[in-house]
């Protein structure tokens, strides 16, 4: 029921009123034929969200800042066709959806006269709605297919989020909707810099500094030998000359490179004395997903990883792809704080590797967290800022201090192996803030045991 | 900050939400044109009037429609000024003629609604105006007097049904977005008047069935009743008795047999001359919107003189009112009971004798006149009633069954001595008034006595003989003729109930005519003409009987004055329906339905007659009912319900199994038996058997016999084998 049936059951009720008073026979009907205008608007908004197929079509992965192409497909079984029918696809990152959101947000007095713009904003399916789409005539036993691109998406593994078939009836005196939830997997990959220096690796990887790995026979980019063909061996890898030569296919075998291993921790502890902690993960999976990149494509072993309540998840990262899968499942679920998060990684960390850890600008014990880090170890802490990942504007600035404040105090006070503070603010350029980290203590200042 | 107030003002003027729709905006202003054309015909405007304003709101609409993107500051502040206008010149009328609003009302809608016509940017402003246009068009249906304002009515529902439809396309339109590919065609013209046609037809017979039903209490709170303009009436000429249709009608019955005119009735005069023969022409005489049913008298004779009925010559009592209404006063010795309050307006369609009808007894009279007349012939208007003429009358019925009338009081002679007087009359109507059960000993018995005889023996006919000169009219009506008209009956009764010493008068008027129930009012016709007898019972009043054979004393509890008018509505169509029929069909149909109610009478007399000699029946009967319920709804339970009450899990994991499969398309047909559908699954799988499974389920769901533990395993296991073959089969993995 809605406002307008409300006020067409009270009309009718006064056009009762009336007609008993004045005995009018015809305001009876005219009663009469309003409460049946509603009950048919009632019946055909119920029969309009029935007999209806729900099919949706995309891609399985995507970036956070790619638009989703989709296709609905729309099935009407019955013979009857329909008319105004809305259909309306939820937004996969609120799966929990119960109802159709047809109607955008009220706009106040005050926001429609300050904000000129307010009319150009992007649609509810550009900005995170759900998106809504009429049928004005759906003929009986017919299919549409129904095709838009949704935007900001947010990181993370959705499944089976809710569509909705909605209707007020062809009067728009009633409403009816039913939810639908076809089976659907996306996975959202969080948003990377393609960084093009990250000093915490670029400058301590001096030769003396570096840990050699150990050579042995892979896919790197360094000559290695030649072998004769096996079955399998990529074409381009064939050695023409020696193949000439020996009247044999030779293929050549490349040294695999191995540089120096590198932890990527994120902090996932739920913070509650802020609400912006959701979007501050997001922007740690993100920050995540710039380090692990530009590692991975300088050759280092990445490793990923983080709580899940108490447990500790590692991944060593077997290419980028698998890194921003690994990334988009990440959750705010830990149930310890980062100092015992640290301790917990105990012989992940091998001694002479980097060690990166992403968390919030929160105060912890970083003497016990330094206490945990292997000898010899590199230590670079990305800090992400509560205060500006909050919604209400106005606590950016009163709570910005407090992560400067935090940065300070270790910049005047660093532990051992500290060698680059980055604070990164919603909003911030993710490859300035990690290309220029905040501090970068002058070399490398070992734990000593 | 002046400049700001005005930058304010001048955002503030800037219509949002345009309305582009131009099929809703010519939807709207087609229903707002039928409501003003629907008032011009019920007469509550003048033509010219509602031409004026159909001219100015097409004007409007055209200049809100060019406009709809401008600020129209100035055509804003027109519309409040003439707003106000309307509004003030509605307070002078209502002030002037405070007995009925809706007319000034109505003028005040329409001008709102021509002058809102000029601003509408908005598909709010839109659905305001089609609100506004629903109430013009309750306003004129609370003046329609005939059914044919369904007609318009059902126009106004087309336009507005259509208006609500492009209101809510375009609501729509506007929430939500244009997908990027595969967007349907809009909905054609050419399909919206089927979609229409059929809205009407469900919206149309969808409002009968509700109108049948809606509860419709007969009370009126409303204390101003309708009635037309006041017209100038000087008292100084005194009392003239006129009927129309007979207009060199002597005081008293002539020698000769009065002519009788068809288009008038000869019982609104000074006397009622029971020597006339003739018939009445079916002319509409009035239309009579009432609370309840009843006889709408005119009339009230006192003599009998053996051929005419003579009102009582008396000078009339002149009221005055400077205030409506005319408060009816009577005398101390005429006590009344009525405790049914009828509330009735008239509404005249053909000029009348200057007689005010009304149901007994009147209280309360609204008449467009400051002066009226009354005497024991009833209440007389000062001019006669012209066609157009509405009076509102408020009554106090007797209802005999709501009253304890077998009370054994006669009626004080010497008080009603007129009413028990009687001319001369033949022995045998003296033997035949003693023989009617004259030792019952309360005057209502005697009188209802009278009334059976009368309706058992003597047949209503309109071909009577002329009455010989000189010869009694109701000795020669109980005894020559055996047959009459109603005033032969009426007179026969009153006579009688003399001769038993009940005092009674003869009145004349109209029955209560046929109910429109689409229009609530009823229909009367000259036709409905009709005289009947009131008797006087000490403590009780003047008590309405009709003894012709035929009519009955409609009862408050009755017709329209029902809760629910779906009586009248069935009643109201098989009259129609009938009219379609030959007679000879009609009278073979009525013989069937007569038949079908006389066997189920006598089946239900029987019931009673068995209920009464053995009392014990209806419980043996309800007993013997409940436990072949109870066996039935047993033996179903048990057919898929363990003896445990719970569902077996062999029946749960074939029903799993069933359904699992019904998901990859291989349903069972609802008329395949499980074995069937194992056959049909081994043909599609080559090598699926479920035999073993098949045949412990027939065990437990048709067998009802428990598994044991590992065959219980055993068909869960199975099917569950049976599932993964089959999901290989078809999709290539287990699934």
């Amino acid at each position: 029921m809605s406002r307008r049936s409300f006020a067409v059951i009270a009309l009718s009720l006064a056009l009762v009123l009336i007609g008993i008073n004045s005995q009018a026979g015809c305001l009876f009907w005219l009663a009469s034929m309003l409460l049946a205008a509603l009950s048919v608007s009632w019946l055909l908004s119920l029969f309009q969200v029935r007999g209806l197929t729900f099919e949706r079509r995309h891609k399985q992965e995507i970036g956070e800042d790619q638009l989703l192409e989709l296709t609905l497909s729309i099935q009407n079984r019955s013979r009857i066709p329909r008319s105004l029918l809305e259909v309306l696809d939820g937004d996969p990152s609120r799966p929990g959806e119960k109802k159709p959101r047809l109607k955008p947000p009220r706009k106040t007095i005050r926001e429609q006269w300050h904000d000129p713009s307010a009319a150009v904003k992007p649609p509810p399916e550009e900005a995170g709605g759900q998106a809504a789409f009429l049928l004005e005539n759906m003929p009986g036993r017919t299919k549409i297919d129904l095709m838009y691109k949704r935007g900001s998406l947010r990181r993370g593994v959705f499944n089976d989020w809710p569509g909705f078939f909605y209707s007020e009836g062809i009067l728009g005196l009633t409403r009816h909707s039913s939810r639908v939830s076809p089976a659907s997997r996306l996975v959202v990959f969080p948003s990377y810099a393609s960084l093009k220096s990250f000093p915490f690796i670029d400058s301590l990887l001096h030769p003396h500094h570096t840990p050699h790995g150990v050579s042995a026979k892979g896919a790197g980019m360094d000559y290695y030998g030649v072998r004769e063909f096996r079955a399998g061996d990529a074409l381009r890898h064939v050695h023409w000359r020696t193949t000439a030569r020996r009247g044999e296919l030779v293929v050549r075998e490349f040294e695999t490179e191995v540089g120096v291993p590198l932890l990527i921790l994120i902090d996932t502890q739920p913070r509650t004395e802020s609400q912006g902690t959701c979007d501050a993960l997001d922007s740690a999976a993100r920050l995540a997903a710039s380090i692990a990149r530009y590692a991975h494509y300088a050759g280092h072993p990445v490793a990923l990883a983080s709580y899940k309540g108490d447990s500790l998840d590692v991944l060593q990262i077997p290419s980028f792809r698998g890194a921003l899968q690994w990334l988009a499942t990440v959750e705010m679920d830990a149930r310890i704080g980062p100092e015992e998060q640290v301790e917990g990684l105990g012989r992940q960390i091998r001694p002479g590797s980097f060690f990166c850890h992403i968390l919030p600008a929160v105060r912890f014990d970083h003497a016990r967290a330094a206490a945990a880090l292997p000898p010899q170890s590199h230590t670079a802490l990305v800090f992400i800022d509560l205060a500006s990942h909050a919604a209400n504007g106005s606590q950016i600035s009163s709570s910005a201090g407090g992560s400067a404040q935090i940065v300070a105090d270790l910049q005047r006070a660093p532990f051992p192996g500290l060698f680059s503070l980055s604070l990164y603010r919603k909003g911030d350029d993710l490859r300035e803030c990690l290309e220029k980290s905040l501090i970068t203590f002058a070399g490398s200042r070992f734990r000593e045991r | 900050m002046p400049g700001k107030i005005a930058d304010y003002f001048r955002r503030l003027s800037i219509p949002r939400e345009v309305e582009d729709s131009l099929a809703l905006r010519l939807s709207v202003w087609a229903a707002v044109v039928l409501s003003i054309m629907a008032l011009a015909t019920q007469a509550a405007i003048n033509r010219g009037l509602a031409f004026a304003c159909i001219l100015l709101l097409s004007l409007g609409s055209y200049t809100s429609w060019r406009r709809r993107h401008k600020r129209n500051t100035v055509i804003k502040i027109f519309i409040a000024v003439f707003t106000l206008a309307a509004l003030a010149s509605f307070l002078r009328q209502v002030y002037l003629q405070p007995y009925d609003p809706r007319l000034p009302l109505a003028e005040l809608f329409l001008w709102v609604q021509v002058l809102h016509s000029y601003d509408l940017p908005r598909r709010r402003d839109l659905m305001l105006v089609l609100i506004s246009s629903l109430i013009l068009l309750s306003l004129a249906a609370s003046f329609a007097l005939s059914a044919g304002f369904v007609w318009l009515f059902l126009l106004w529902l087309t336009a507005a049904l259509s208006s609500m439809y492009f209101a809510q396309a375009s609501r729509l339109l506007g929430l939500s977005a244009t997908p990027v590919r595969g967007a349907p065609p809009p909905p054609s013209w050419k399909r919206l008047p089927v979609l229409l046609l059929v809205l009407l037809v469900m919206i149309t017979s969808g409002g009968l069935a509700i109108g049948a039903v809606l509860p419709r209490p007969a009370f009126n709170v409303l204390r101003t009743l309708p009635f037309s303009l006041r017209r100038a009436f000087s008292p100084s000429s005194g009392f003239k008795f006129n009927n129309p249709g007979y207009p060199r009608l002597p005081v008293r019955p002539p020698e000769n047999p009065l002519e009788v005119n068809p288009e008038a009735y000869f019982g609104f005069s000074t006397f009622l001359d029971l020597r006339s023969r003739g018939q009445m022409v079916d002319l509409p005489v009035m239309k009579v919107r009432s609370t309840a049913p009843a006889y709408w008298g005119g009339m009230y004779f006192q003599t009998y003189s053996g051929d005419s009925w003579l009102a009582a010559e008396e000078e009339p009592a002149l009221l005055h009112a400077i205030e409506q209404p005319f408060y009816i006063e009577y005398g101390p010795g005429s006590p009344h009971l009525g405790g049914h309050e009828v509330v009735q307006t008239y509404y005249l369609e053909s000029e009348q004798p200057n007689v005010i009808f009304s149901a007994y007894r009147p209280r309360l009279i609204y008449f467009p006149s400051d002066y009226l007349y009354q005497d024991s012939s009833g209440l007389k208007s000062p001019y006669n009633l012209s066609e157009g003429t509405i009076y509102s009358a408020v009554s106090d019925l007797i209802v005999p069954g709501e009253m304890n009338l077998s009370l054994n009081i006669e009626a004080d002679e010497e008080t009603f001595a007129p009413y028990l007087e009687l001319p001369h009359l033949p022995q045998r109507v003296l033997d035949l008034s003693a023989g009617i059960k004259a030792d019952l000993p309360g005057p209502y018995q005697r009188a209802l006595a009278i009334e059976d005889y009368l309706k058992s023996n003597y047949t209503y006919s309109l071909d009577v003989d002329p009455l010989p000169p000189g010869q009694d009219a109701v000795d020669d009506f109980l005894f020559e003729q055996h047959r009459g008209y109603c005033e032969h009956f009426a007179s026969a009764f009153a006579v009688l109930c003399r001769l038993q010493g009940i005092p009674s008068r003869v009145v004349t008027g109209y029955a209560t005519g046929d109910y429109n129930p689409f229009s609530g009012l009823y229909e009367v016709s000259l036709d409905d003409a009709h005289a009947w007898v009131e008797i006087y019972l000490r403590g009780v009043g003047w008590l309405t009987m009709d003894p012709t054979p035929g009519f009955s004393i409609p009862q408050p509890s009755q017709g329209s004055g029902s809760l629910w008018i779906l009586g009248d509505l069935l009643r109201w169509m098989g009259t129609r329906l009938a009219a379609l029929f030959p007679p000879s069909l009609l009278s073979a149909l009525k013989g069937v339905f007569h038949a079908m109610a006389s066997a189920f009478v006598a089946a239900g007399r029987g019931i009673a007659y068995a209920i009464r000699r053995l009392p014990w029946l209806p419980f043996a009967l309800a007993l013997v009912l409940s436990l072949s319920m109870l066996y039935v709804l047993s033996r179903r339970k048990r057919r898929c319900v363990s003896p445990e009450g719970i569902l077996d899990p062999a029946v749960a994991a074939m029903g799993n199994f069933l359904a699992v499969l019904a998901s990859l398309g291989i349903e069972r047909h609802p008329s395949q038996t499980v074995e069937e559908y194992a056959h049909r699954l081994s043909s599609l799988v080559p090598g699926l058997d479920i035999q073993l499974e098949l045949g412990l389920f027939e065990r437990v769901r048709y067998g009802r016999e428990a598994l044991r533990l590992e065959e219980a395993i055993s068909i869960n296991t199975g099917l569950k084998a049976a599932l993964e073959k089959i999901n290989i089969s078809i999709k290539g993995h287990p699934g």
